[in-house]
Formats: C-alpha cells, structure tokens, sequence
C-alpha cells in the first residue's frame, strides 16, 4: 500500500515527523504538524498542499489527508491514548517513504531543521497566531505594513489577540526569515 | 456590520459595486477550467493539477480582455480570488472567496438544485429562499457569514441535500463505472493531457464536449481493440462490448484502514481471478466530502460556522444536533467485473470477511 503515499509532499511530512522525533519525544500534536508544514512550505519546500483559514490558523485538508495515509502506511504513528488528541512519531515503514526521495530531500532538510527549531517549543496558541500572521502576510495587494498585518489578523481573529501580541508575532516571523 | 466587509474591501481598492461585478465575474470563471463531461476525466491531469488551475491560466491568459471589458486591473483581483491555493488570496478578499467556495457558497446552493432539476431526482433539495431570509453576518473571531436561528434546519437540509447528491447521483454505480471508462479512453486518446505543463493548461479550450463525442465516434473504428472497446461501451452506453456489473459495495462510512484492507484485498483477487476482470472504485484513494465544520473536540480542525442566536453567537454544530453528529466524510468501496461469473459469488464472500 505504498504507493498511497509516495509522492514527494508525502515523504516531507514523514520527514518533518521524523526531525521533530530526533529532537523531541513527543508533542508532535495534528495542529502543530499541520502548522510546521505550513511553514516548510512558506520556506519555499515545493509541496502542493493548499491551506485555507479555519478555527486555529491554516489548515490543509489534502495534507490531513495525506497525513492519514502515512499512518495507514505504518511510516508514521499516532502514540495517543486519548481518541481527542495525537502524537505523531516515526513508524516502522517510515524509511519506504523516505527512501525513493532522498535525494530531493537532502536539499530541503535544512529548511525543515530550520523550521523545527523555530517553532517546537511553542504552544498551540502561539502558533495559531504566527501562522494567520503569515497567512495575512503571505497574499498582500497593498503594501505590506505593520498596521496593515494588525489590522487583518484582527478582523479575521477578532480578540483573541492583542495588537502588542501581533506586533511580537511579525517581529518573531521576521527574526526567522518569514 | 456590512461596513466591517466592505471597509477591507475599500482598502485594497474595490468598492462595493466593482466587488460584486468581481465576484459575478469569479463565479463565471470558477468552472470554466473543466474538461469535456467535468470532473469525470480530470483524473487523466498531471496530480499537480485540477480543473481550477486551468480556470485560473484561462483567467491569466484574458488579462487584457477583461481588464478592457471591466476596469484597468480586474483581471488581477480575478486572478487573486480563485486562485486554487487559498492563501494566495488577500484576506481582504476572504469574504468573496467563501461566497465563491466556503462551506455554505454560491456554488452549492447553484449547482445542487440545478442537478436536481435536470436529473429529475427529489435529491438535491432545500429552501434557497429561506437560506437567502436567514442568511446574515457576525463578528465573531472575525467577520463571517453566519446563520439566523431560524435557519438552521435549511443549513441542515442544504448539507443533507449535498450528501445524497453525493451517494445517489454524483457517485452513482453507473456514473462511477462510466467515468472509469472515460478516463481510460482519455488516457489512450488524449494522452498528452497527463504530461501538461503550467503553460500549456489554457490549451484545453479547445476540447468540449462535441469534440470528445466525435472523438468516440471516430474511435469505434480505431485500430487498437481496447481503443475500440472503450469507445463502444461510452458511446452505446455498453454497447456490443458490453459493461461490467457492480458486484460488490461496502458501507459507505469507512476509514482510512478499512479501504487500504479493502484495496489489498481486491489486488490479490485481481491476481488471482483474472477473467472476472475485477475494476475497484475508492475515489481516487480520497474519501469525499460531506461538510468541513468545526465541532468540539474533534481532533480534526474545521470551518467555524455560526449561529446568532437573539444576537449571541453560537456553533452550528452545538446548536444543531444533525449537524453535530453528521460524519465530515462518506467513503464506499465498490468492485466492479465483467467475465467470470462463476467466481463472483467467492469475491463476494472473500470481500464480505473483509469488511467483518
């Protein structure tokens, strides 16, 4: 059942859960996944998942899709006990949807380390705001400024955060190369 | 509250009557990328493409036309709004995107009556006037289409109606097995459609429905048997080389398990019983569809849809018990064959086991 999953965007998910598992035992939750892979791709990783605005920042529904497949595929696993939640980590067949795209992924890992390393000590909040200020950011008509960035991610969270929250988050985007 | 939809609109330049004239014009071009007979042979596309990224290279390559038709720089905000990645679209122009292709948009309040008017098929069915008198704005986490109270149970009927479009007619049996079939004869006869690169999407202008037709006719004389073959079955509806029979169909709510036990399970029958001729349908390996809303603690996220309830507003999916116990996908499996009769009853029973 391989062939299910074994397209390049593929072998990036299960890469980017195998990166996270290095560094981290666990915490590797569907948000925060649907969120590491949101930026891997704003990096510039070709990876053709389209992400629309839902409850907590970007989200991608074939990536959910695709996400799915690995663990039918056993090259990831969900580790949580708790049906609500998850926690993805690397599975046995992890290396079959590796292998056929090494050469391709040895020129992005650098950017999916670097991803990783941004966001992993961060929670699920924090990341729901980086990740609707880049989506605000991503696709401006006008010039991109500041109160421009405010003031969207605003309109299209309402109060959930504050402007001094905002502000931190560009700053925080831009300090790592978003 | 109007204000708060059309103010970000201001913003990036678009009053409120060049927006409307935008999103009229969006909705024209949103489909007009589709292959002869729709979504049936889109499958014959390289996987990087569906039918919305030929809409927007048909957009793009219209640039000068439609920006002397309409206003100097349409054709950009066009471009912008049915963009098949969402977040190339300025959140600015959200709102429009989600009457375009939300989860409950034009599109679908459009298409689903339409189909079941000329399918003749009771399906399809909901109030779209009392959808429009109930259908309102709220801010909450940000401005969004919402629903009055009153109308929950046509958001109900409209969802429903979708999914039994879905089951009865979308994904019929029939329909399903023709579709296979055009997709076979598409990838024989217009098989330069699946190396398509970016550039050469706008090409498929010049294939419609009339072609394709003359195309099957030309073809059921055409050297290659299997060729032959395929166009008899779609042109005659079967025709002398007859069509396969649906011999087996699971329940439609599987999981992700479920199907991959089933396709295993399928590929060794193949293998094993060749002269039935097994062909699987799964959907292209993707469950589809019946609504994306948020519920509580569902492990998947979703589209936040609201109901304004004496002015507070609520989830739909806590204040409507269909919709909160309604599943987000459907899924069947369906095994077709033709030749063989003898082993379908084992396929069957084989097929059966499997899905306990």
């Amino acid at each position: 059942m391989m062939q299910l999953c074994n397209e390049f965007k593929d072998a990036i998910v299960a890469l980017v859960v195998k990166r996270w598992s290095d560094r981290k035992p666990d915490g590797l939750g569907r948000t925060m996944l649907q969120k590491l892979v949101y930026f891997i791709q704003a990096k510039g990783v070709p990876v053709p998942f389209e992400y629309r605005l839902h409850y907590y920042g970007p989200f991608s529904q074939s990536l959910s899709e695709s996400i799915e497949w690995l663990k039918v595929a056993g090259a990831i696993v969900d580790r949580a006990t708790d049906e609500s939640r998850s926690d993805f980590g690397p599975g046995a067949n992890i290396e079959k949807v590796l292998e056929p795209h090494l050469g391709e992924l040895h020129v992005h890992e650098a950017k999916v380390d670097q991803v990783i390393e941004a966001f992993a000590n961060l929670g699920g909040e924090r990341m729901e705001l980086l990740s609707t200020t880049h989506f605000v950011q991503n696709a401006a008509m006008v010039e991109n400024t500041k109160s421009r960035t405010i003031r969207e991610v605003r309109r299209v969270k309402g109060d959930k955060f504050s402007e001094e929250e905002i502000e931190e988050a560009i700053k925080y985007l831009k300090e790592h190369g978003f | 509250m109007a204000g708060l939809v059309v103010a970000p609109l201001k913003s990036i330049g678009l009053d409120e009557e060049r927006a409307l004239e935008l999103l009229r014009l969006a909705a024209l071009f949103h489909e007009i990328g589709h292959l002869p007979f729709s979504h049936g042979a889109e499958g014959v596309l390289p996987k990087e493409f569906r039918h919305e990224h030929i809409s927007l290279a048909i957009a793009r390559s219209l640039e000068a036309e439609v920006d002397k038709w309409f206003w100097r720089g349409a054709s950009q905000y066009l471009a912008l709004l049915i963009d098949p990645k969402p977040q190339n679209t300025p959140t600015e122009m959200l709102f429009l995107r989600d009457i375009l292709s939300g989860p409950i948009d034009a599109d679908r309040c459009d298409y689903l009556l339409r189909d079941s008017l000329h399918c003749g098929v009771a399906y399809g069915q909901f109030d779209l006037n009392w959808l429009l008198e109930t259908i309102t704005l709220v801010d909450f986490e940000g401005v969004r289409i919402a629903i009055n109270k009153r109308g929950i149970h046509t958001i109900e009927a409209l969802i429903l109606a979708r999914y039994y479009m879905l089951s009865q007619v979308y994904y019929h049996r029939t329909r399903r097995l023709f579709d296979i079939y055009l997709l076979q004869f598409f990838q024989r006869k217009l098989s330069h459609l699946s190396t398509m690169k970016q550039d050469d999407l706008v090409s498929v202008v010049d294939l419609d429905d009339y072609c394709v037709m003359q195309m099957l006719r030309d073809a059921l004389v055409d050297e290659d048997t299997e060729t032959r073959r395929l166009a008899d079955r779609l042109y005659h509806r079967g025709g002398n080389a007859g069509k396969h029979s649906m011999i087996w169909e699971s329940g439609e709510f599987n999981g992700y398990f479920k199907v991959k036990v089933l396709l295993n399970k399928v590929k060794e029958l193949q293998e094993r019983l060749p002269s039935s001729h097994l062909i699987i349908d799964c959907n292209d390996f993707k469950p589809i569809r019946i609504h994306e809303f948020y519920r509580r603690n569902d492990q998947d996220e979703g589209a936040l849809f609201v109901v304004v309830d004496r002015d507070k507003p609520k989830l739909l999916t806590d204040e409507s018990g269909v919709m909160e116990r309604l599943p987000r996908h459907f899924w069947p499996v369906r095994v077709y064959a033709m030749g063989g009769e003898d082993d379908w009853p084992e396929i069957r029973c084989e097929l059966d086991s499997v899905e306990g």
